[in-house]
């Protein structure tokens, strides 16, 4: 799925100061691209992410998935297409900590009246196996180590079987055999199923796993690197 | 079912503040549980001692008298002059008499005299019935004494306010002072047999002295067998409405009409005057007809609800006044619950974030929020229901112990507690209700953030 941004911007009022987090940023992702957004803590690596996840609006400019503006939706609408059409993986794994291995990974599905319990069910025992953690099936996010956990956040991202998946530096929490064994396992994905990934990081042996690096700073795309 | 579970299991994951809020939720259950037997039990207790010591459950009296709520039985000076004769009598006991089973009926004289003893003297209502007739009995404990005894003539029961201003006991005479409806003096000596309180009606100091029916005749000067009234007891209160339908009906069978609308202003000494300018046959729309005798042709008929009227008021209002205090404390527990609330919302502001990101609508987790809550709601609600219950039980068998010698009015030294259990459920409802009005706000406050705002907060 294709991802589209024309001069975003994104300015965050704090009251007797304004922020402008994005300056008009624009950018094409293409279909299955494996994409890094690099740059600094503070660059607007996030907010990036967060804009083409619909889970703000944009102060100015258009965000397109899909070719759909969405940028402009309503929220019932982008609630929709954040359960269809992307996954998210987050720097602290946001697992929830009552769950199970298997019931984190199954809870995107559980409001989804268009799959079946065993459509369920299956989706989630493969993405189980294909992550290697169906031995860890009833252990809770506390009994795991991180690269475990991140590799449910992998797992809960991609039952939906979205068309893109977001991922705000995944490897940030890791140590680095265990984030490069993360950005592999999700390349792999990447390559078997065609799912655009965009992720952040400002680790250099991350980006150069990637197909294109975006590097942000201060708020504006720095330049673009093909690697 | 499995987003149930999850609401469950962080219920459970947060077990210290599940069991706070829990707390607050159980005393709610238990205070209304409590709360609603307790009224109920006074309610039904002040009914029984009106019922059984005043008014019956239906009273049938001359179309003329006034009275229709009891209370105004307490002014001293009243003196009922309108009486049913005896032919009247005899149709509405011929009338009734197919029903003997299920009702009981009691002629009395109503009157009030001036009783005089060494020690002082004190105005006070009489009434006079038939001894066999125990009904009265149930509206009164015995402080001391015995009560009327059938074939005993010129014997009293007194209330203990009236024995205490008059400085009497049992076995002691004392004078009483009467004037007829024709304004004849009449004295006569009376021996104390026994010192009673009234169950409930003491609060009010309700007094009165009950005698023999023959006794209370001459003391009001209804020489010819006339009555004040015949009070009917039903075999269960909750036929009074049903019965008293139908009796118009049953008394016309008899020749006794039931008049309606405001009765004539016929009580008091100037009354028998007025009554003897009126010709037999002079009729009008409001009132019945008077005769030469004082009676009425026609009767008017009342329940128990409205002759208690005054005193069931002043019961409601006592009882409003410890809902009152109740929904108070509600009010109380409802912030707590919205601060527990609001503080829950803040502490999982990532799991809201989490949620929302990946696809959760804001109805939908506000729903698996209010779902945790009402979990703990339902457990500890119930739980508080069971031990009010449980609590009402107890005090059904043993009897609740009066606090406090104030209390003694309304709820006796003992209060024993009538059961009903359909309260559970309003419990229920107040309690859910409760709880759903305190929780909504901040949970869908909490789950109204941006989802980048509260996963900023990771």
């Amino acid at each position: 799925m294709n991802v589209e941004l024309k001069e975003l911007k994104k300015d965050y009022d704090l009251g007797k100061t304004m922020v402008r987090a994005l300056k008009g940023v624009s950018l094409t992702i293409d279909k299955g691209e494996f994409v890094t957004i690099a740059g600094p803590s503070g660059s607007g690596k996030s907010t990036l992410l967060n804009l083409i996840g619909c889970l703000d609006y944009p102060s100015a400019g258009e965000v397109w998935i899909g070719g759909k503006l969405v940028s402009r939706l309503r929220e019932a609408k982008l609630n929709r297409i954040r359960l269809h059409t992307i996954g998210f993986i987050f720097q602290a794994f946001n697992l929830i900590p009552v769950l199970n291995v298997y019931e984190n990974i199954e809870l995107p599905l559980l409001i989804r009246k268009d799959i079946s319990r065993e459509e369920r069910r299956k989706r989630v025992e493969y993405l189980m196996e294909a992550v290697g953690l169906k031995e860890q099936k009833n252990q809770k996010p506390a009994e795991l180590s991180g690269g475990q956990r991140q590799r449910v956040a992998v797992a809960r991202a991609l039952v939906s079987q979205p068309k893109l998946v977001l991922a705000d530096e995944p490897t940030a929490n890791l140590d680095s055999k265990t984030g490069i064994e993360i950005i592999e396992l999700m390349h792999r994905i990447n390559r078997e199923r065609g799912t655009s990934f965009i992720f952040s990081t400002h680790d250099p042996k991350i980006m150069q796993r990637a197909d294109k690096v975006y590097y942000l700073h201060d708020g504006s795309l720095a330049k673009e690197q093909d690697v | 079912m499995k987003l149930f579970l999850f609401a469950l299991k962080n219920a459970i994951r947060s077990w210290w503040r599940s069991i706070i809020l829990g707390m607050f939720i159980f005393l709610i259950g238990l205070l209304t549980t409590f709360m609603g037997s307790f009224s109920l039990t006074i309610r039904n207790q002040m009914e029984d001692a009106i019922i059984n010591g005043v008014s019956g459950h239906i009273q049938i009296r001359p179309g003329n008298a006034e009275e229709d709520d009891f209370a105004e039985l307490m002014k001293s000076r009243w003196r009922g002059v309108a009486s049913l004769n005896r032919k009247q009598q005899v149709r509405i006991q011929n009338a009734l008499t197919p029903l003997k089973d299920s009702i009981v009926i009691t002629p009395r004289v109503r009157h009030a005299a001036l009783f005089i003893s060494d020690k002082d003297k004190s105005p006070s209502l009489f009434i006079g019935l038939d001894p066999r007739d125990t009904n009265y009995q149930k509206a009164l404990i015995t402080v001391k004494g015995r009560m009327l005894q059938p074939g005993r003539n010129r014997e009293i029961v007194i209330t203990q306010n009236l024995a205490d201003t008059l400085g009497v006991v049992p076995g002691g005479v004392i004078g009483v002072l009467s004037k007829t409806r024709e304004d004849y003096p009449v004295d006569m000596a009376l021996t104390v047999v026994g010192v009673v309180q009234y169950r409930m009606l003491s609060l009010f100091s309700f007094s009165a002295v009950y005698m023999d029916i023959d006794t209370a005749r001459e003391l009001a000067g209804f020489y010819h067998g006339e009555v004040s009234d015949i009070i009917l007891y039903l075999d269960r209160k909750d036929r009074t409405d049903a019965f008293i339908a139908r009796l118009p009906a049953i008394l016309a069978g008899a020749g006794v009409r039931v008049v309606k609308g405001e009765p004539a202003q016929q009580n008091g000494p100037d009354a028998q005057q007025q009554t003897q300018d009126i010709a037999p046959a002079q009729q009008d729309n409001t009132g019945p007809t008077l005769q030469r005798d004082g009676s009425t042709v026609g009767v008017r008929l009342s329940t128990y609800k409205s002759m208690g009227g005054f005193f069931m008021g002043t019961v409601s209002g006592m009882i409003m006044i410890f809902y009152f205090l109740v929904v108070l404390l509600l009010i109380i527990v409802s912030i707590l619950i919205a601060n527990l609330v609001y503080m829950m919302g803040i502490e999982r502001y990532r799991e809201i974030g989490t949620l929302r990101a990946i696809g959760f609508s804001r109805a939908r987790t506000v729903r698996i929020f209010m779902t945790e809550i009402f979990c703990v709601t339902g457990f500890f609600g119930i739980l508080g229901i069971l031990a009010g219950t449980a609590l009402n039980l107890y005090f059904s068998i043993v009897g609740m112990p009066s606090p406090s010698p104030a209390m003694d009015y309304i709820m006796g030294t003992s209060l024993k507690f009538q059961m009903d259990y359909s309260q559970a459920i309003v419990s229920l409802v107040l309690i859910f209700g409760f709880t759903f009005l305190a929780s909504f706000m901040p949970a869908f406050r909490a789950c109204s953030l941006k989802p980048a705002e509260t996963l900023k907060e990771t």
